[in-house]
């Protein structure tokens, strides 16, 4: 394009607009795949710590009430399940299953040992053990 | 004194914007690229954790429920899960996607203990 024509520097400018304007587009794309990320992911920490709280059950396949915590046997020991400081346990010891949540709830229903629990706004359920009828 | 920057109007500041601009946005675009191929990956393999998990789970609960005898086998998840007796000695045997022997050791009260994993 010859330089001193007119309009030369509006098309450039236009041109360059568009261009900055893709590149900016694609950019907040990008920024905002890699921001994903950070939210919560499919499968949190909370479903695989409470499947292996419900697999380590079923190797007895057997869950008790002992005072008021529900207790489990584990290879030669035994576990208890120990709601403390919104954190979940198993004792003896203190093997932390969850941790730092802001509320964490265990209940039965319909023969259901269920855990409640949240953090940072996320709610989060799932069935531990089902007892035999 | 030497110039710390070249001016705007030098020649090339163009290209050196243009090639600074592409090279940021490939960063960009490749670090994005692989972050998300990490991330699916683990997730998938989170999946299939759990899908064993899952599979065990169902496979000790009829153990416990159920009492198969030596041979016994359930079909469950695309998978045939046979259970085997050897003395003290029980090994649940998957077949389907994953192959391999979940093998327990049992007491006298019948509970399992020291669990391990063997390829099949």
């Amino acid at each position: 394009m010859v330089n001193n024509k007119k309009g030369t520097i509006l098309a450039e400018m236009l041109v360059g607009f568009l261009v900055y304007t893709f590149v900016v587009v694609m950019m907040v794309q990008l920024i905002s795949s890699l921001l994903m990320l950070i939210k919560q992911p499919a499968i949190s920490e909370f479903d695989i710590a409470i499947k292996q709280v419900s697999w380590q059950i079923s190797t007895s396949n057997r869950l008790y009430l002992q005072d008021t915590e529900y207790c489990y046997d584990y290879h030669d020991n035994q576990r208890c399940l120990t709601i403390k400081n919104n954190r979940l346990y198993l004792t003896p010891g203190t093997q932390i299953v969850l941790n730092r949540y802001d509320s964490i709830k265990l209940f039965t229903v319909d023969n259901q040992l269920i855990i409640k629990a949240s953090k940072k706004g996320l709610h989060y359920e799932a069935i531990i053990y089902t007892f035999q009828p | 004194m030497k110039r710390l920057f070249i001016p705007f109007n030098h020649k090339g500041v163009i290209l050196l914007q243009t090639l600074l601009l592409f090279f940021i946005f490939i960063m960009l675009a490749s670090s994005v690229i692989t972050i998300r191929t990490l991330e699916l990956t683990n997730q998938s393999w989170k999946l299939k954790a759990l899908f064993r998990m899952d599979l065990e789970i169902e496979a000790l609960i009829y153990y416990h429920q159920h009492h198969p005898k030596h041979h016994d086998a359930i079909y469950s998840k695309n998978h045939w899960i046979t259970y085997w007796y050897d003395e003290n000695t029980l090994t649940i045997n998957f077949d389907g996607e994953y192959h391999y022997n979940l093998v327990f050791d049992v007491d006298d009260h019948g509970n399992l203990l020291n669990r391990s994993i063997q390829d099949d």
